[in-house]
């Protein structure tokens, strides 16, 4: 790899998810398919300092479904989605040591409920009280599965999942390991409402993406996996990993830049990387929180980089909300989940196109439709910008 | 092939002392500025450093003061490089209890300029605006495992053409509080190093010291570091 079109791309062959809409890539595309938001009101943030009540939580009954009660639930969400990846790669991870499988974990605040409880002087689990580190929740994950290879944790902001990607994808361009498990998990807690309500920066009524009256994100949770191997290894490739880039705006730490400049450069070093023309990508997966500032700074960004040819674009943030440093994997797995599917996600919230930016937004989502080349993308605060490009392989019938 | 990866500067920043590999180590001199309690970096003000002015300084959380000192220590002037190798310059940071000291603070005060700095990443954001740096992305907050440093990260991506050059940092903010937390997460001392070292990386035979080291797969920023300040002295 010279910066410019990599030989041998990872394959993707498992897939993992856990989300507002669902356990299990079924109950995904089922939300995916129907384009309706999963946000709803919990109690728990009925009342304190907090601006909406209204988040993309996980469903009700589902923490029960994961075997989770009253320990991590970090480490509950992304064992279910990493279960789900292992098990659809089974037989391609059957022949590969076990010290060459790696994992690469992200998280922005892995279980922070439970440095909560160390504040507010409450019990918490053992194994909660230990996941309030990354590392331990990765390490955890490594000795259930029994993988002896390489441990990453990445944390930078909204773009964790994304970079989590592209970490994975080097362990294996650089011979580290020959698979590896990227699993993004973060979870609604007092710590993370209250923080985003003092910044103001809630929609109380479920977030609008790229709507001219958009007002704010919501939040959500979840975790979702993918497991990557070398791609001689891979019988049964779902996706491949064909670039990556990141960048910073250099400008502001909470809010985006406003020219859009900054993601147009992660988006031009992803598709240089994969050797494609911005006209061969079919579909692209935006960040979309809803907020002002973002949706309008990632319309100038497709802008830059596509021109008056911008593919069709759309965000899952209506449907499960913003889930922070699981977003990228979240959104890949669903990405590569729908293409498959033959089914292009929409937009719900969006309406009316905003007047200075407007990019080709998909508002219900399309079934029956064919594409293969993805653009996925992510910015957070710290100015950071990611992007991953996706080749979908065709579903054999 | 492979671009060449060279240590370009170092910089560190103790309980013990500070230095670089220009002018060598020096203690605390145990006046205005210095680290109040030996065990204790927040101590540590901008003015009894550097002359340059920082504004946002003091309302940044102790990991981005910290990162920020070390990165000035070095002594790169990055003002005075090229508008495209600071586009093409990126952050790599390994920091194990990333924001945790100000994860216990938002805790106590719910404030949104306290939240603004619970990412560990919000460092590397700081060292980008200050120095208009827009290269790659990283911060990782788990310690080398399977033999690759952050150190390797940084050189890879100057290796594989995603980046120019690269700071590469190891940076924690120790505070009682956070060593009182670590301590109930782990049910045992933590084990952290709360020191911090910083390391410029460029592409290719820089020229510009007679310090400069080719980069080696499976070094700590720590060992890089010190070895190169050694040199300096």
């Amino acid at each position: 790899m010279d910066g410019t079109g990599m030989r041998t791309p990872p394959a993707i062959v498992g897939l993992g998810i856990v989300s507002a809409a669902g356990i299990g890539a079924d109950e995904t595309l089922e939300a995916i398919r129907a384009n309706q938001p999963r946000l709803r009101d919990v109690p728990e943030y009925a009342e304190g300092p907090y601006m909406t009540s209204r988040v993309g939580a996980l469903p009700e009954g589902a923490w029960e479904r994961l075997g989770c009660e009253g320990s991590s639930r970090v480490y509950a969400a992304a064992d279910a989605a990493v279960r789900q990846a292992i098990a659809q790669a089974a037989p391609q991870l059957k022949d590969i040591p076990a010290d060459r499988i790696g994992l690469v974990l992200s998280t922005t605040k892995a279980e922070v409920a439970a440095l909560d409880a160390f504040v507010a002087g409450t019990p918490a689990s053992e194994n909660a009280s230990r996941h309030i580190l990354a590392s331990e929740v990765a390490a955890d994950l490594m000795a259930s599965n029994h993988f002896g290879g390489p441990v990453q944790c990445v944390s930078v902001a909204c773009i964790s999942g994304l970079l989590a990607i592209q970490q994975g994808a080097r362990l294996i361009l650089s011979s580290d390991v020959d698979a590896v498990v990227v699993v993004g998990v973060d979870v609604l807690s007092h710590f993370v409402v209250a923080g985003f309500s003092t910044l103001m920066s809630l929609d109380p009524n479920g977030c609008r993406p790229f709507d001219k009256d958009r007002h704010g994100l919501s939040l959500g949770e979840g975790a979702a996996a993918m497991v990557l191997c070398r791609a001689d290894l891979a019988s049964a490739p779902l996706a491949t990993v064909a670039g990556w880039g990141s960048s910073n705006d250099a400008n502001h730490l909470t809010g985006p830049s406003r020219d859009g400049s900054g993601l147009a450069l992660a988006l031009q070093r992803a598709l240089r990387m994969a050797g494609w023309s911005p006209e061969q990508i079919e579909y692209v997966n935006a960040h979309g929180t809803g907020t002002a500032y973002n949706d309008r700074m990632e319309a100038l960004a497709l802008e830059t980089v596509f021109g008056e040819h911008a593919p069709p674009v759309s965000t899952c943030k209506g449907i499960l909300g913003h889930t922070l440093g699981a977003a990228g994997v979240i959104e890949s797995v669903i990405c590569v989940l729908a293409a498959r599917s033959g089914i292009m996600p929409g937009t719900p919230g969006f309406a009316v196109p905003d007047d200075e930016a407007a990019p080709r937004i998909v508002q219900n989502a399309q079934c029956g439709v064919s594409f293969s080349r993805i653009l996925k993308m992510n910015s957070g605060f710290g100015g950071t910008n990611g992007a991953i490009v996706l080749e979908v392989e065709a579903r054999e019938e | 092939m492979k671009n060449e990866v060279v240590l370009h500067s170092a910089s560190y920043l103790t309980p013990e002392g500070f230095g670089n590999s220009s002018s060598g180590s020096r203690q605390w001199p145990g006046e205005d500025g210095a680290p109040a309690d030996p065990m204790d970096l927040a101590g540590i003000s901008w003015s009894s450093l550097f002359d340059s002015p920082c504004p946002r300084f003091g309302r940044m959380d102790l990991l981005s003061r910290l990162g920020l000192m070390a990165v000035e220590l070095l002594g790169v002037d990055f003002a005075a490089r090229s508008d495209d190798e600071r586009r093409e310059t990126g952050v790599a940071l390994l920091t194990p209890t990333g924001s945790l000291s100000t994860d216990l603070a938002f805790l106590r005060d719910i404030s949104p300029s306290t939240f603004v700095y619970t990412l560990p990443s919000s460092v590397v954001g700081e060292m980008c605006i200050r120095h208009r740096l827009q290269g790659p992305q990283l911060c990782l907050t788990s310690g080398s495992s399977g033999g690759r440093t952050i150190l390797d990260e940084a050189a890879e991506r100057i290796h594989l053409g995603e980046a120019r050059a690269m700071l590469c940092l190891a940076c924690e903010a120790r505070s009682a509080d956070a060593v009182e937390a670590l301590d109930f997460a782990l049910a045992k001392p933590s084990p952290f190093c709360w020191d911090v070292y910083a390391l410029y990386l460029v592409q290719g035979a820089g020229g510009e010291t007679p310090k400069e080291k080719t980069v080696g797969a499976g070094v700590e920023v720590r060992a890089a570091c010190l070895d190169l300040c050694k040199a300096g002295e």
